[in-house]
């Protein structure tokens, strides 16, 4: 590990690109944006900045040159990327001089530097400018130029404009610091996106330019932006910011009410915000301010929200609408944008690109949008679970986080969102691609980042979690202690609990690994829960949060695990046309069947129904154990399917309803009641956390609906 | 003294308060109330103005900071001493919280930006963490 930028804004996270010669580049629209080589310690500033003084120029000794002169200079970096020009030097006329002298030739502040490059003209032209010398250091202040006119005419050519007037030498710059987002397609690299900054609060004061930041982080990269004050109609352009002392200074007076708790925003201007840029062709630090377009204003105030290259096609991103960047030779001349979809995504991690096909998740939920040269096409996808969208169960105050990821192995797209308070995601919308599958995972560490990278040879897919973890999704099944010897306690009853800790006498926990894992009470009093472990003893394991139900010794813990939901849709039970309860239970039985794979070592599978839209599952189940693997409690909710392998009951054996190994189902609701004037509807859900093995579940079944069963 | 729970470095610990006058009735204050957080050696850590929350105008005179729990904090336990004053100065409020911090955190804090960097001579995994940092993590296996 290596550090290549400390002291960054947490703010807004960061986008990545890289470029075709392997270079790095890192935006958040705070922060400089950075780029790396792949070769230097740390990450540089993107762009040079060019010289805000220009050199002093004049003639000497005695030799052939002669005519009217100006000069530039510019600076470059190792790898010879230049900087625009500096401002235009003063203009001599000499005679069969024998040498031009360059004087106060500006220095640079940044590091980068190491070379700057004089540019002088032929006399009787000043549109093409020829390299007259290089100092290769960034420290000199002097040079001497001996080239005759003839002599610069076969150096190397520098033309201040483009043949169509465009600008040339002036391109090398990177102007829009302020965007967040940044992608590449056919050679350019386009940047867009600003954010609306409301961190903490402000103290104005009426008649004065300063404005104090409370917990506010103000950086210098909001000097030009735009300042306002809740509850003010007016809007102040900062002029300065003093980082140490937390202050804003604004162009005019503040002319609002003095306000010591004011609440405050900060964006850019407006004319920027469906601003895109772009980039010279092959030079992604080259982005001068005349080479933008803006995306058509939408009268329902959406904003971009990332750029997405698709097939051949980049794609402007905002929370409800979709446009579509093409252009044929050059975006200087001849960039179009278009309106293709009316879906949209909620920020520039919740696109997921697989086979030309993108999946995203926005405020309606998630959508497949395919690309294309007739325009876009988006299908709405994620109806199963629709009630995370509809029941606003999502954390949407925290949508900047979410992100989407992509295992190829599993061929599913994750979105990882907040629920609840949440700051980072949390739980997984998930999406088999194949089987157009859907169901939730939530994890015991709060997750915030993803690549794919190539480890042996293959694509994984790499998640980034709190406390500097990261993970290899779909290594292991526990989330939890990554060497267990065969006989290390991973899950175990408990002999007794408090608040913060679980004792068993008899555990021998892994050797490492334990401390930072969770702890998942799967059984008896308190399942459900999960806590992070920050201590343990050889009997003892503390947490890092109380538990809401004390477990006892009925509660089986278990060492890391990974909890998740799958729930069905809601079917319509049949109906019984005949007064013969008998009839009634062959012809209409209802059972949830599960086709699972049978596990090693002790695994469970909870089911609850939910019956006619109801929101919550129905918890007047019976106490029952038939010795079929299905076990229910009274007054409990979940009905607990057995699916380990290795047991008296297991699913293996074929015993009570099984039929063949890996199918186990259990009855509802068939008997004892009248199923016509019952219960009509049902979604069933199935839950777990899983173990050791890995939970496989081939096939869930409703047997008894309408049309089929 | 309340307690507000267990931490861990690289957490982010809430700093809330409600400052109220001498009748116990939320009310803003003279300045931004203060918190200053101390070790169990009695030690000043730092002292923290706490800035309004009003995005929805549902409560009164409620200020909160969310502190990232960096390499100035170690494992152990502190105490947040907050102060206020209203009315001019008639009414000086105070309230104190407890926190600890336990093992297992990094100071480093969470990922919150990810990406796969490959060069020709390595590839590289990048990590852009809440603590400020943006790393580079060569050749994982």
């Amino acid at each position: 590990m290596a550090t290549l930028q400390t002291g960054r804004s947490p703010y807004f996270p960061p986008c990545f690109v890289r470029s075709a010669k392997h270079e790095l580049f890192v935006l958040n629209g705070i922060d400089s944006p950075q780029r790396w080589n792949g070769l230097t310690a740390s990450s540089q500033n993107m762009g040079i900045i060019a010289p805000t003084t220009a050199c002093t120029i004049a003639g000497s000794g005695s030799g052939s040159i002669t005519g009217t002169y100006t000069a530039y200079v510019r600076f470059l970096d190792a790898e010879n990327i230049p900087s625009s020009l500096s401002p235009i030097s003063n203009e001599i006329t000499v005679a069969s001089k024998g040498q031009i002298d360059y004087t106060s030739v500006p220095v640079s502040t940044n590091s980068r530097v190491t070379q700057r490059q004089i540019w002088r003209n032929t006399t009787g032209q000043s549109t093409t400018y020829y390299l007259d010398t290089t100092i290769a250091d960034n420290v000199t202040t002097t040079a001497t130029g001996t080239k005759t006119d003839t002599q610069l005419e076969a150096s190397t050519e520098l033309p201040l404009l483009n043949a169509d007037g465009s600008i040339n030498a002036e391109r090398f710059t990177y102007y829009p610091v302020w965007k967040t987002f940044i992608a590449t397609l056919h050679d350019r690299y386009w940047v867009a996106g600003d954010f609306t900054y409301t961190l903490g609060s402000v103290q104005v004061t009426n008649g004065s330019a300063t404005v104090t930041g409370v917990g506010a982080a103000f950086t210098s990269s909001f000097i030009d932006r735009i300042f306002y004050v809740v509850g003010d109609t007016a809007s102040y352009t900062i002029s300065a910011v003093n980082v140490g002392a937390q202050t804003l200074t604004l162009s005019t007076t503040y002319a609002g009410t003095t306000n010591l708790f004011a609440m405050y925003a900060v964006k850019v201007h407006k004319d920027e915000r469906n601003k895109v840029y772009f980039s010279a062709a092959g030079e992604p630090e080259s982005v001068p301010s005349v080479y933008n377009f803006k995306i058509q204003e939408i009268d329902d105030g959406d904003e971009i929200t990332g750029l997405m290259p698709l097939g051949t096609y980049l794609f402007v991103l905002m929370r409800r609408h979709i446009f579509r960047v093409s252009f044929t030779i050059d975006p200087k001349d001849d960039v179009g944008s278009h309106l293709v979809v009316s879906r949209g995504c909620v920020n520039n991690r919740c696109w997921v690109r697989v086979e030309d096909i993108a999946y995203m998740l926005d405020r309606d939920g998630v959508h497949r949008f395919q690309g294309g040269h007739n325009g876009g096409k988006s299908d709405h996808i994620s109806e199963p679970i629709q009630d995370y969208f509809r029941d606003n169960k999502i954390n949407w105050r925290a949508s900047k986080w979410f992100f989407g990821s992509q295992n190829p192995q599993e061929e599913v797209v994750r979105f990882h969102v907040a629920l609840g308070g949440e700051y980072l995601p949390r739980s997984a919308l998930c999406y088999h691609y194949r089987h157009n599958a859907w169901w939730v995972e939530h994890y015991s560490w709060q997750m915030g980042g993803y690549c794919l990278a190539q480890i042996q040879d293959t694509l994984r897919c790499i998640i980034g979690g709190q406390h500097f973890r990261v993970f290899l999704h779909g290594v292991g099944t526990l989330d939890g202690p990554t060497n267990v010897a065969p006989g290390d306690t991973v899950r175990a009853t408990a002999d007794s609990a408090t608040l913060l800790s679980i004792t068993d006498a008899d555990a021998v926990f892994p050797a490492s690994g334990v401390v930072g894992s969770p702890l998942a009470i799967v059984s008896g009093r308190g399942k459900g829960q999960i806590r992070q472990i920050v201590a343990a003893t050889s009997t003892r394991l503390t947490i890092k949060n109380p538990w809401s139900i004390l477990p006892d010794s009925t509660s089986v813990y278990q060492i890391g695990g990974i909890q998740w939901r799958v729930k069905s849709a809601l079917f319509r039970l049949g109906n019984a046309t005949s007064d013969n309860e008998h009839e009634a239970d062959v012809n209409y039985s209802r059972r949830i069947i599960l086709n699972v794979q049978p596990t090693p070592t002790t695994a469970s599978v909870d089911v609850r129904q939910y019956l006619n839209h109801a929101d919550a599952p129905r918890t007047d189940l019976v106490a029952q154990d038939e010795g079929t693997g299905v076990v229910t409690t009274e007054g409990e909710s979940d009905a607990v399917m057995s699916i380990t392998g290795s047991t008296a009951t297991d699913i293996a054996t074929g015993r009570a309803y099984e039929t063949f190994s890996g199918y186990r189902h259990m009855a509802f609701n068939s008997k004892g009641t009248d199923p016509r004037f019952s219960d009509n509807w049902l979604a069933a859900e199935l839950r777990g956390v899983q173990g050791r093995d890995r939970v496989i579940i081939y096939e869930l079944g409703i047997a008894g609906v309408d049309g089929g069963g | 003294m309340t307690g507000i729970g267990f931490y861990q470095l690289g957490d982010w610990i809430p700093l809330c308060i409600q400052p109220h006058n001498g009748t116990y009735a939320p009310t803003l204050p003279d300045a931004s109330p203060t918190a200053k957080i101390v070790d169990s050696t009695g030690t000043l850590v730092e002292t923290i103005n706490l800035p309004i929350v009003d995005r929805y105008g549902a409560a009164t005179a409620l200020f909160m900071h969310r502190r990232f729990l960096d390499a100035t904090y170690s494992v152990g336990k502190y105490m947040i001493f907050y102060a206020w004053a209203t009315g001019s100065g008639a009414y000086a409020g105070s309230e104190v919280q407890q926190f600890e911090i336990v093992a297992g955190g990094n100071v480093f804090g969470s990922h919150f930006g990810m990406y796969w960097n490959e060069t020709p001579s390595a590839g590289y995994v990048i990590s852009a963490m809440d603590g400020g940092y943006l790393f580079h993590n060569r050749n994982p296996h």
